[in-house]
């Protein structure tokens, strides 16, 4: 039993750096920042939609009618401004959840008008998981303040910035498992292997993007008759949907598993045109590599070129 | 693994109705009122005493709040370590004094202030008694004193997720029936060396407890001092493995959370199985790409005819402003909802303003048309069949003109 414990809480509770938990915490907080930044007016005009399309989700079920458009103006404004301190790890005790919680909701509210986009609900998870753990223990404006005010150091590695990474890992895969479960949970069952949906469902998408007029791929065209080619796709998803949870069992696992899913992601855009920015950048893998390393790598380069730079002066001197 | 429905079966006061605060009054997972009798006495007995509350210096300041006057009373399991420092941590988190303590194995205490709950299973659960006199087992007794703390607000979404009143009564069961091995029970600390000593801290600004501090005897709410926690007191001074133990409750609440998370990560799966699905934010059942499609598809949409009668077609844009797929969406629903001819009236409007490609189009149409895959993507475009749901004309103000003139 006591074995089985400690390998629990290795497994549940990894050690890990404060800076990879802060690269996270700056790179999934600035996708977020970008994405209500970007799409800040489309998200205002969304709030002044006519009522009768008003169908709320999540968190927003709380409303039976949508809130006057100035107030979602307000929400939206007040997340872009609460996202800069939890990018830069400002007050993070508090800008941390406030962030979270306002991010929760203006998703919701945008996803409450018929239609749900499904690739930003890992965002909004991974946002809340760093909201709610320390990850402006290192690489913040709140600690620097602790390093100036000579306070204690935070210790360099520790379960309490390993849990909340595993737990983004395990935030990911299982989302990538649940969409597995609904084909193989859905009407085709496991013969969505075939390919023959696969196809179907991006011809029904490049159909209804031409006749709606948006843009399709102009690659499906050409692929449409090569049926061996979806069946190998969809055997890719249902590996890397499916055997998600996978992932969470080894780090080079995890890596494989991630850079899979990222070459899928790039293959689903040229295919079918569908651009999951979050998985595209590879932000949302980001959880499953050592991230600390890029500011060390960083300091090591500016330390060369300073280096570089000194060497060619004292020569010329 | 507890049963919550057995408090469920408990009998209710005479008055009847449930009122619960702050969002609980409408459930009835384990939840029933103290006789008024149980509560008279239970208010009598710690209110006061709540005047001789003993206040060391040492205590840090944020236990050192005093105790609301309305405030729940949690009977826990006194011999068990992590029970108290789970009950602490809450605390320390909230920075004030949420609750008075009662140890569940002192039976009389139990009888003599909370009648209704002698006889109750509190060796296996942790119940909550509100000033009300509702009462809350296990799982759903942690949920309600997170509702006494807006500390705890961003977490109860968690805690009222789809799918979290059935696995937080297994989660919880589990660790009550564990509690302790992993508690550093008051008889021994085998299980407290369990983790090996890492010197961790909490995080930023969390200033690791020291010592027992973080366990409260219930004698500061008023009533008696549970003598396991005085002797827990003892055990505890002097020890530099501290620390150590607190990571436990951390952990553990850590744990908890991560795993209600994943539970409500995966709960929706089961919506795969119901006749009328219903997906939410940030919780999915991912259905997209699931459903079943023949060898044709059908495809509501909008279609614009010049004056010679040519069909051009008309961007989503002019229906709607959420992007392709919502549009696309909130076009089916109006057609749905027999709608069409306000929409189409909508687009007719925005279009009359629209120059080039679309200045030449006079009728607009909602349609809905079939498509054949292997025809469509071998270049035959035509629809199999189109059904026109509304057709308006296209009022533009300088044709208009022309035609008064």
């Amino acid at each position: 039993m006591k074995r089985l414990f400690r390998l629990f809480d290795q497994f549940w509770f990894p050690q890990a750096p404060a800076e990879r938990l802060a690269m996270l915490r700056i790179l999934v907080g600035i996708f977020a920042y970008c994405l209500v930044a970007a799409n800040y007016i489309q998200w205002v005009e969304i709030g002044r939609t006519a009522l009768v399309l008003f169908k709320p989700v999540g968190v927003v079920a709380l409303l039976s009618r949508p809130l006057p458009p100035v107030v979602n103006q307000v929400l939206l404004i007040a997340t872009l401004l609460l996202g800069i301190p939890f990018i830069l790890g400002w007050r993070y005790r508090f800008t941390g959840p406030a962030f979270a919680a306002l991010l929760l909701w203006v998703i919701s509210y945008r996803l409450s008008w018929s239609m749900i986009y499904h690739s930003m609900h890992t965002t909004v998870l991974h946002i809340l998981v760093l909201g709610l753990s320390p990850a402006a223990d290192a690489l913040s404006l709140d600690a620097q303040r602790r390093s100036a005010a000579g306070a204690r150091a935070e210790p360099a590695s520790a379960w309490q910035y390993g849990f909340p990474i595993q737990l983004i890992c395990a935030v990911t895969v299982f989302a990538y498992f649940v969409t597995g479960m609904a084909k193989v949970a859905g009407p085709l069952g496991w013969s969505w292997g075939t390919g023959e949906a696969l196809r179907s469902q991006v011809a029904a998408d490049a159909i209804r993007k031409e006749v709606l007029g948006s843009a399709g791929a102009r690659l499906f065209y050409r692929l449409y008759n090569q049926v061996w080619l979806f069946a190998m796709m969809a055997v890719l998803t249902f590996v890397v949907e499916l055997g998600a949870p996978l992932a969470l069992l080894n780090k080079r696992l995890g890596r494989l598993w991630a850079v899979t899913a990222f070459l899928m992601h790039w293959g689903i855009l040229f295919i079918m045109a569908i651009d999951f920015r979050y998985h595209l950048t590879g932000i949302i893998y980001a959880s499953f590599f050592d991230l600390e390393r890029i500011p060390a790598k960083l300091k090591e380069l500016r330390a060369r070129r300073a280096a570089r730079l000194f060497s060619t002066q004292m020569a010329r001197a | 693994m507890h049963d919550n429905s057995r408090m469920e079966n408990k009998p209710a006061s005479p008055s009847g109705s449930v009122p619960g605060p702050r969002g609980e009054s409408s459930r009835s997972d384990a939840q029933v009122r103290l006789s008024s009798a149980g509560r008279h006495r239970a208010g009598r007995g710690c209110g006061s005493l709540e005047k001789t509350q003993v206040r060391t210096p040492s205590r840090p300041p944020l236990f050192g709040g005093r105790l609301r006057r309305e405030s729940l009373e949690v009977i826990y399991d006194g011999q068990c370590r992590f029970c108290a420092r789970s009950l602490a941590v809450l605390e320390r988190l909230a920075r004030r004094r949420l609750f008075r303590l009662h140890d569940a194995n002192d039976r009389q205490l139990i009888r003599s202030k909370f009648p209704p709950l002698d006889g109750a299973d509190t060796r296996d659960a942790m119940f909550a008694v509100t000033p009300r006199g509702e009462v809350f087992r296990g799982f759903f007794a942690f949920r309600r004193i997170l509702w006494e703390s807006a500390r705890f607000y961003p977490f109860l979404p968690l805690f009222y997720a789809p799918g979290a009143a059935l696995l937080g009564p297994r989660i919880y069961a589990w660790v009550a029936r564990n509690r302790r091995r992993f508690g550093c029970s008051q008889d021994g600390s085998e299980m407290c060396g369990l983790f090996p000593a890492r010197g961790q801290t909490a995080g930023p600004g969390r200033r690791p407890p020291t010592g027992l501090d973080g366990v409260r005897a219930n004698r500061e709410g008023g009533c008696e001092m549970s003598p396991t926690i005085s002797q827990l007191t003892k055990v505890q001074a002097g020890r530099t493995s501290d620390r150590l133990r607190h990571l436990l409750p951390r952990k553990a609440i850590a744990g908890v959370f991560g795993f209600l998370l994943l539970g409500a990560i995966l709960a929706p799966i089961a919506q795969n199985w119901r006749a009328n699905p219903q997906d939410s934010v940030p919780f999915s059942y991912y259905p997209m790409f699931s459903a079943k499609r023949g060898d044709a598809y059908v495809v509501s949409y909008i279609v614009g005819l010049d004056a010679q009668g040519n069909r051009h077609p008309i961007s989503y844009k002019f229906a709607g402003d959420g992007g392709f797929n919502q549009t696309r969406r909130q076009i089916n629903r109006l057609i749905h909802e027999r709608k069409a001819d306000t929409l189409c009236q909508a687009v007719a409007t925005k279009l009359a303003l629209a120059a080039a490609p679309y200045g030449e189009i006079t009728t607009v149409g909602i349609v809905t048309g079939e498509f054949r895959f292997a025809d469509y993507f071998a270049g035959q475009k035509a629809p199999l069949s189109e059904r026109v749901h509304a057709s308006c004309q296209v009022a533009r103000r300088g044709h208009g003109k022309e035609v008064e003139q």
